[in-house]
């Protein structure tokens, strides 16, 4: 019982460590990696190649249910969320540059022009989602597959909240290329939706936890502890985008960035 | 846990660590796309780069293909 608490814990530990750093370092480099074009260009080669590493990862752990196995499998899909995130971040894969004639976020017939500015981007993940669900069809560890799902999909939750209105948008992450996004920003107050948003992400958040106590094998265990800190984390920058704060865990990456 | 558990210090295989070198320079020849955007030409550096990463993908493809064989 106690060796299996002992185990219980070590892998909450490791699954908390592993998306957090992630989490952290991940977002602080493509951040400053903005610095230049040449700097942008080297992110982009090395994103790549750690993305086609991801893929071998999710590959070779595809049947392998132990904690282990879907740390790896969790690891090769933040590569490739790792990957989309720089393609958009460095300008190669954003969407349709839209002017919005001068229309205040929300509304409706700013709703189209917001989804083509970022369409590209999710393209590209919706598609290395496919890809990654037919390079996985019938294996046993799915960690990868869905650990990039929940993140695509908390990413839609923080742009809705954008739109909607948020108090602290954090536009100054964007970077210059990036800037007519700011458009479709909403007003500088938070909307209906960010309480909805904290109050469903914390309820996905504790009934993954929850569930994942129950899990038939080891790997389900870990898999669960994985997509509960994801979750966590959301629900942590979403209550951040409701809140002026004076520093971010990210300022030293942005002043890395220089501008 | 078995004894055949997942390691995260599996080695690559040299197929694969070619396979990873090569997206690196594919990636570096497309971004050549964002100065042909800007610009209206394809800086040469990049041009080389798709025309190599080209190359050597049919070369990859090739002795990957072959070494299945013989094994």
């Amino acid at each position: 019982m106690n060796a299996h608490r002992g185990a219980l814990r070590g892998m909450i530990g490791r699954g908390i460590a592993l998306v957090v750093l992630f989490w952290w370092v991940a977002t602080g480099l493509i951040i400053a990696m903005q610095r230049a074009g040449w700097t942008r260009v080297s992110a982009l080669v090395v994103a790549t190649m750690l993305a086609v590493y991801g893929f071998w990862e999710l590959r070779s752990s595809a049947n392998d249910d132990t904690a282990v196995g879907a740390r790896r499998s969790f690891m090769g899909g933040a590569l490739l969320w790792g990957w989309v995130s720089v393609t958009f971040y460095g300008g190669y894969l954003t969407g349709f540059h839209v002017d919005a004639l001068g229309i205040a976020a929300p509304s409706w017939a700013l709703v189209l022009p917001a989804i083509q500015a970022t369409l590209l981007s999710d393209v590209a993940a919706l598609l290395l989602m496919g890809a990654v669900a037919l390079l996985l069809h019938g294996d046993r560890n799915k960690s990868g597959l869905w650990g990039l799902v929940i993140f695509w999909a908390v990413q839609q939750v923080a742009k809705l909240n954008v739109f909607l209105g948020v108090e602290n948008p954090a536009g100054n992450f964007l970077p210059p290329h990036l800037a007519y996004l700011r458009q479709f920003f909403g007003p500088l107050e938070n909307s209906w939706f960010l309480g909805v948003s904290i109050v469903a992400l914390s309820l996905a958040t504790f009934a993954t936890a929850w569930l994942c106590r129950r899990a038939p094998s080891e790997g389900k265990r870990q898999s669960g502890i994985l997509y509960a800190t994801i979750l966590g984390l959301a629900v942590f920058e979403i209550i951040v985008l409701g809140m002026t704060l004076e520093s971010t865990p990210w300022d030293s990456f942005l002043r890395a960035r220089g501008h | 846990m078995n004894a055949a558990k997942s390691k995260w210090s599996q080695p690559l295989s040299f197929e694969v660590q070619c396979w990873i070198a090569w997206s690196g320079l594919f990636a570096f020849g497309l971004s050549g796309i964002l100065v042909y955007r800007d610009v209206g030409a394809y800086p040469p550096l990049e041009l080389g780069a798709v025309v190599l990463a080209i190359c050597w993908a049919i070369d990859l493809v090739r002795t990957g293909r072959a070494a299945r064989k013989k094994n």
